[in-house]
């Protein structure tokens, strides 16, 4: 799973309706939520360090996605 | 300790296998995540930022060598290597795969532990303070009460569902190392006339709305404990505020009832749950007691400890700083730092893990404690052993000379791993311990306790800290506020606010001054942080902080 290859969803409709679908593949992801984004140079950047973390692990160990990129 | 009875095995195991097969329907489909959510919650599985997190109860802070060797097994073998001690005398995995988690359970029942109602609105752990049954100030061991308050609240038909989670903390000894006051219900064991019993008190708590508790009953005897202990729980179970969950913990309760009012409704209370006791928990009591008989000490010479102490300096400090003072002569309580300089507060690697368990069965009795200040302890390890043991500590990176100190920090696991978490803990804690061991100053400093959390819920303790931070987002960047003059002890304190919070650049620098101020300001060396911030109150630290126009300002505000 890489943000590069993220879609950045502009329309708060669309949005929604993804977010449905997502909620609704129940046995592949749980805790599915709409996360605020910028465009960046290498796919969408998120906007808030909360989920600059999630996408790469803690700080203490290079554990979690970092460790898997 | 406590060794399980064929009922608390079979009990044990029962759990397991259901829950066993309520992961098999998550995994095949059959239950949603909304579904599976309230089962895992009664296992201790709880879903954080990068993965799920298994929460395992240590009861009152204790292990022998074979439960520690366990949780370095599940460490090695479900996790990454390692394990985290928290406040309230539990460990937490923070990378099992949702697969694994029914075997990680049933490798924890090979060694009599569980994660049952280390989550979820029951009563939670009953922690205890972990020099029970060696310190030299304890009136009786606090972990027979604990075990049995345990065994009454486990699987409890009546308190499954609470208002909100339940915490409950015993002592033994009159100097609290237990945050007792930080609890839903503190028991205090306390002696009249000869007669052991048990002040009791209701309505402390840290998180969004800080209290500390308030004495309920300030006698209670062995035979009315449960009765009493149940007569507390159930009127707040029904008194207690289900229709918003930030009013629903009991201190609220105590807050908008009065504690006068508390006392009577108990008092009612108690009138009919104690006929409804008939005894069987004053036997059971005697039954768990047996359990927690003291080791046989030997009496020999301490030969090896005086050579050690006064010609090496590296063993000195460590003594000096990491033992405290047994009820048999000759043995000493040796804590364990888990706050090595730079590393995360309260982690522990497996090979860490297996270090201290062939310590303890070697040296220490078979015996393990976990403190809330997230360190182990030896409880019962004779002095002429120490040399030995620190050297073996030293080559593990275990031996460091901190206890008490400023690089002693308590953090939760904050951004890094928890869901709730506003901001980072962890980075704080490296940062500041870091620094002062650089400065080379720690020991001057003296007795310091920083505690930082990473959001209000304050499982990081930070009200109680001497010098508390409370990591917060505002407007999407983390900021850090202080809070000066916390106390967790029997004379315990919530700390005040400094004023504005601090970027998480410029939090280890204010937290430089403010030591820096206290170093100017003390009377003498003797004159500990906390005494000298309640002689000088805060306005040299504000000024420290803000600067001299500063503090002006919010004075005359």
């Amino acid at each position: 799973m890489d943000l590069r290859d993220a879609e950045l969803l502009t329309d708060e409709a669309h949005a929604q309706l993804r977010l449905v679908e997502a909620s609704a593949r129940h046995a592949e992801v749980v805790g599915v939520y709409l996360a605020d984004m910028e465009p960046g140079a290498n796919g969408p950047e998120p906007t808030h360090f909360r989920e600059a973390f999630r996408r790469t692990g803690p700080s203490n160990y290079a554990h979690g996605k970092q460790a898997e990129l | 300790m406590y060794a399980y009875n064929d009922f608390d095995a079979a009990f044990v195991a029962e759990r397991n296998r259901q829950f066993r097969a309520q992961v098999e329907r998550r995994i095949d489909g059959s239950l949603t995540e909304d579904e599976f959510k309230p089962l895992r919650l009664m296992n201790g599985l709880y879903l954080q930022l990068h993965a799920y997190m298994l929460r395992v109860a240590i009861p009152y802070g204790t292990l022998n060598s074979a439960q520690m060797r366990q949780l370095a097994y599940i460490a090695e073998r479900w996790d990454k290597g390692y394990g985290h001690f928290t406040t309230r005398q539990n460990i937490q995995y923070n990378w099992p795969q949702l697969r694994d988690v029914p075997d990680m359970l049933d490798a924890l029942a090979e060694v009599q532990m569980h994660a049952i109602q280390t989550s979820g609105n029951t009563i939670r752990n009953v922690t205890a303070d972990h020099f029970a049954g060696a310190a030299a100030d304890e009136i009786a061991d606090p972990r027979p009460v604990a075990e049995l308050l345990r065994q009454w609240s486990t699987d409890h038909p009546e308190f499954q569902f609470l208002p909100r989670k339940f915490k409950i903390a015993v002592t033994g000894s009159p100097n609290d190392r237990a945050v007792t006051a930080a609890h839903d219900v503190a028991i205090r064991i306390t002696e009249r006339e000869g007669e052991i019993g048990y002040a009791v008190l209701v309505g402390g708590g840290l998180g969004r709305t800080p209290m500390i508790g308030k004495v309920i009953n300030e006698f209670v005897p062995q035979e009315d404990l449960l009765p009493y202990v149940e007569a507390i729980v159930s009127v707040w179970n029904l008194l207690g505020r289900r229709d918003n969950k930030y009013k629903a913990r009991i201190k609220i309760t105590v807050h908008e009832h009065g504690i006068d009012e508390i006392r009577r409704l108990v008092e009612a209370r108690f009138a009919e749950t104690k006929p409804a006791f008939n005894g069987a928990d004053l036997d059971l009591f005697e039954t768990i007691k047996a359990h927690f008989t003291a080791p046989s000490f030997t009496n020999r010479p301490v030969s090896a400890y005086t050579r050690a102490y006064d010609n090496d300096p590296v063993f000195r400090a460590w003594a000096d700083t990491n033992l405290s003072d047994h009820q048999a002569e000759g043995y000493a309580i040796a804590q364990i730092s888990l706050k090595a300089h730079g590393e995360t507060p309260g982690d522990a690697t497996a090979d860490q893990m297996r270090v201290m368990a062939d310590i303890a069965q070697e040296f220490g009795h078979d015996e393990l404690r976990i403190s809330h200040e997230q360190n182990v302890i030896l409880p019962h390890v004779h002095k002429d052993d120490l040399p030995v043991i620190h050297a073996r500590l030293k080559s593990h990176g275990l031996a460091t000379a901190n206890i008490g100190l400023v690089s002693d920090i308590i953090a939760c696991p904050g951004m890094d791993y928890c869901a709730l978490a506003t901001a980072r803990s962890i980075p704080i804690a490296q940062e500041i311990a870091t620094r002062f061991d650089e400065l080379k100053i720690e020991h001057e400093i003296g007795d310091l306790k920083i505690k930082i959390s990473g959001c209000i819920n304050a499982c990081g303790h930070h009200h109680v800290g001497h010098i508390g931070i409370l990591g917060l987002d505002r407007a999407g960047v983390e900021n850090y506020q202080i809070t000066l003059g916390g106390d967790h002890t029997e004379t315990a304190a919530l700390g005040d606010r400094t004023g504005p919070g601090f970027s998480a650049e410029d939090i280890v620098p204010a937290i430089e001054r403010i030591v820096d101020a206290y170093l100017d300001h003390r009377d003498s060396a003797e004159e500990t942080f906390l005494q000298a911030y309640r002689r000088l109150g805060m306005a040299p630290f504000k000024t420290a902080l803000y600067g001299e126009k500063a503090d002006k300002r919010s004075e005359a505000a």
